[in-house]
């Protein structure tokens, strides 16, 4: 979610709140007898008001496990999420009166403030790496798909590969056997309007798909490819185009195509794993922080 | 021609993939479920164990630590908001004299005592215990006897014993001839004491709060004996005046029983009975007039015929309401507090440094001497105290 304009309401409401309360907190740091602490009226209301945004930033949670459920909306939700959640930090520390020496809280007030750091980073990068993958990863897909497309993909190679080498009967492409999936047959105009190649065009063609095109498919990721990076695999077709005839440049240039679109999907990889990655972090504390801090409110009534 | 189109892009997609569990979610819940497994291992083992360690809201202080394990032996058990330790809880191994009589508004003993906090002196209590009443005094009578509007050291009004600006001690004494003339050290004559009876136990105060008041036999006999006739070997005791008289009248009976040829020589009479008077008359004089007067101021001569010494009263202590430890500033001369001493001449110079004297050390700064209330000041009156008789019993408390 980009933090722009449509926020302003929260912001303005958010530090209204935190003036608010450091106004307060104040005089009753100042003059409270025994000073400010967790087990005054006061610090239990700072107290309750923190868990309290603590629940509401956790609940969003819950609400996205059930989106039909209607409460509100789910923008409201994430700005509700974004704000109350970083405005329970300073509840939480006029709370404590900037204290944690208890092993519990000590523990609350460090998941608290990993809570915190990882959503702030979470937060800047939900602003700025969407715009990022848009530019860079104009062919993106859902992540969970990619291998999925790549299979496709690969497929699709093994097709243009295929369809250019069978008309002189030579070596006959396979599909790459982990794809699963049979090669499109080439059509009649393709065989016979488009291919001419000599057996030494093939073979070089062959050549070129078996030991750079297709290890680059089967694994994108590795940087012992040359096709991994723009330039380099630039330069691999242009002299993949010098060998062979003008007629087949245009399957060279869809080839080159799928090339880039396999790249697209590494970088988009990369991308997913930042800008969801913290949550693996996040989530796990959050969820923590939630319970023991609803331990140590127990706790803390109880005696 | 290769053309991605968006319908094309859409169509790569395999729908069946909504119900999977990929990676990163799959491993955010493994996380999440031992994140809180070991969370809730931390405080079950604890549970097990019956300690509730975890739960503290920080380090005792080292005396009540030994009860951390067990809140409820100063919590209670009872649920409640915004509970605090009863003060007889407190009250149970504690005896908490009160502060005064006067005052209005009596605090609970965790308003000033606030543990968990680590190695704190739980009686070094925080100055907004104290401003809480004393930035604006009030009392049940609604007298006032003392500064009603204190917020810091730096609003603490002059010390009551300098705003009195003379000493009370009633005698004659020159200090600037004793220091200057006589050559005498301020530790011949006062010599440091401990400041009991009105400190809590165990107070870390030095056994030589206090200076001695300098006595006579103690310290100005040597110098200054009552001898009263030449005739006469001992001298007269430092004792009231007709005692004085009866030792006088006394010592020279004795004296002409052994020495009857002495009658009748100087003038004095023949009979022994008019002898004894008649220089007792004489004696007395000098002592009265010279002897006793030159510490003591002495009245005209009374019903009795003696005259009457206006009585010493040299105050015990000058800070009455405060704890002044002069072994805590043993490092300093005599004269960096008390700089007029060398150069009074009477003995009602008040000698005492006034409160601009302290603040040049206690000032508050970041390289200050202790300047907060509890610096010199004690809340409870312990001349008070009355002990406690102990209700726990080992086993319960460990």
């Amino acid at each position: 979610m980009r933090i722009d304009s449509s926020h302003r309401n929260w912001a303005v409401a958010s530090v209204s709140i935190l003036g608010l309360a450091t106004l307060l907190y104040l005089p009753y740091s100042f003059f409270y007898p025994g000073g400010a602490r967790g087990n005054s009226l006061p610090g239990l209301i700072y107290g309750v008001l923190g868990y309290g945004m603590m629940l509401y930033a956790g609940l969003m949670g819950a609400r996205k496990k059930v989106p039909l459920w209607r409460i509100g909306r789910a923008s409201v939700w994430m700005r509700g999420h974004l704000w109350l959640g970083a405005l329970s930090l300073p509840m939480i520390l006029f709370h404590s009166a900037f204290y944690a020496r208890g092993p519990l809280t000590f523990v609350l007030m460090t998941l608290l403030v990993i809570v915190i750091l990882s959503g702030l980073t979470g937060a800047m990068l939900q602003h700025f790496l969407p715009r990022r993958i848009l530019s860079d990863v104009p062919l993106e897909t859902i992540y969970e798909q990619i291998p999925t497309v790549r299979e496709q993909l690969r497929a699709e190679a093994s097709t243009i590969v295929d369809g250019l080498c069978r008309k002189s009967g030579a070596v006959a492409v396979a599909a790459p056997p982990e794809t699963g999936r049979s090669a499109p047959v080439a059509t009649a105009e393709e065989e016979e309007g488009l291919i001419g190649l000599t057996e030494s065009e093939r073979m070089n063609l062959r050549q070129a798909y078996n030991t750079g095109i297709l290890p680059f498919l089967r694994d994108p990721e590795s940087p012992d490819s040359p096709l991994g990076d723009a330039k380099h695999a630039a330069v691999f077709f242009e002299a993949l185009r010098k060998q062979l005839p003008t007629s087949i440049h245009e399957s060279l240039s869809d080839l080159e195509s799928i090339c880039d679109e396999e790249r697209q999907l590494t970088r988009q990889g990369r991308f997913y794993l930042v800008l969801h990655g913290w949550l693996l972090i996040h989530v796990p504390i959050s969820i923590t922080l939630l319970v023991l801090g609803g331990i140590h409110a127990i706790v803390a009534i109880r005696y | 021609m290769r053309i991605r189109t968006t319908k094309k892009l859409g169509q790569r997609v395999d729908r069946s993939y909504v119900g999977e569990l990929f990676p990163i979610p799959l491993w955010r819940r493994i996380l999440t479920a031992g994140a809180l497994a070991i969370a809730l291992a931390w405080l079950g083992l604890y549970a097990i164990a019956r300690n509730q360690t975890p739960y503290t809201a920080g380090p005792l202080t080292q005396a009540h630590a030994f009860l951390g394990k067990q809140c409820a032996t100063c919590h209670g058990s009872g649920a409640g908001v915004a509970k605090q330790v009863a003060d007889q809880k407190c009250a149970a191994c504690h005896d908490a004299p009160i502060h005064n009589v006067e005052q209005a508004r009596m605090p609970v003993c965790v308003d000033c005592h606030v543990d968990h906090r680590g190695e704190l002196r739980l009686a070094g209590i925080n100055d907004r215990s104290c401003i809480s009443c004393h930035s604006n005094l009030q009392t049940k009578s609604g007298k006032i006897t003392v500064a009603a509007n204190v917020g810091s050291f730096a609003d603490h009004p002059e010390f009551a014993a300098v705003q009195k600006g003379r000493d009370p001690v009633g005698l004659r004494f020159n200090h600037a001839k004793h220091v200057g003339e006589l050559s005498q050290k301020c530790s011949d004559c006062h010599t440091p004491v401990s400041l009991s009876g009105r400190m809590p136990p165990r107070t870390k105060i030095s056994d030589r709060a206090l200076m001695s008041i300098p006595t006579y036999a103690g310290t100005c006999m040597p110098c200054h004996t009552l001898n009263f006739d030449d005739k006469i070997t001992d001298a007269a005791p430092h004792d009231k005046p007709a005692a004085v008289h009866q030792f006088v009248s006394d010592a020279l009976t004795r004296y002409i029983a052994a020495h009857p040829g002495d009658l009748g020589k100087d003038g004095a009479p023949a009979g022994a009975a008019a002898w004894v008077k008649f220089k007792t008359e004489a004696d007395e004089k000098q002592l009265w007039d010279v002897t006793c007067a030159r510490c003591h101021e002495m009245t005209e001569p009374v019903a009795s015929g003696l005259p009457m010494v206006v009585p010493a009263a040299p105050p015990a202590r000058w800070f009455v309401r405060a704890t002044f430890d002069h072994g805590a500033h043993q490092g300093l001369t005599c004269a960096s507090c008390h700089p007029n001493a060398a150069k009074s001449t009477v003995a009602s110079d008040l000698l005492l440094p006034g409160i601009a004297t302290c603040r040049n050390c206690h000032n508050g700064g970041r390289a200050s001497a202790g300047s907060s209330c509890a610096t010199c000041h004690v809340y409870h009156d312990w001349s008070k105290t009355k002990g406690v008789d102990g209700k726990y019993t080992i086993d319960k408390l460990t």
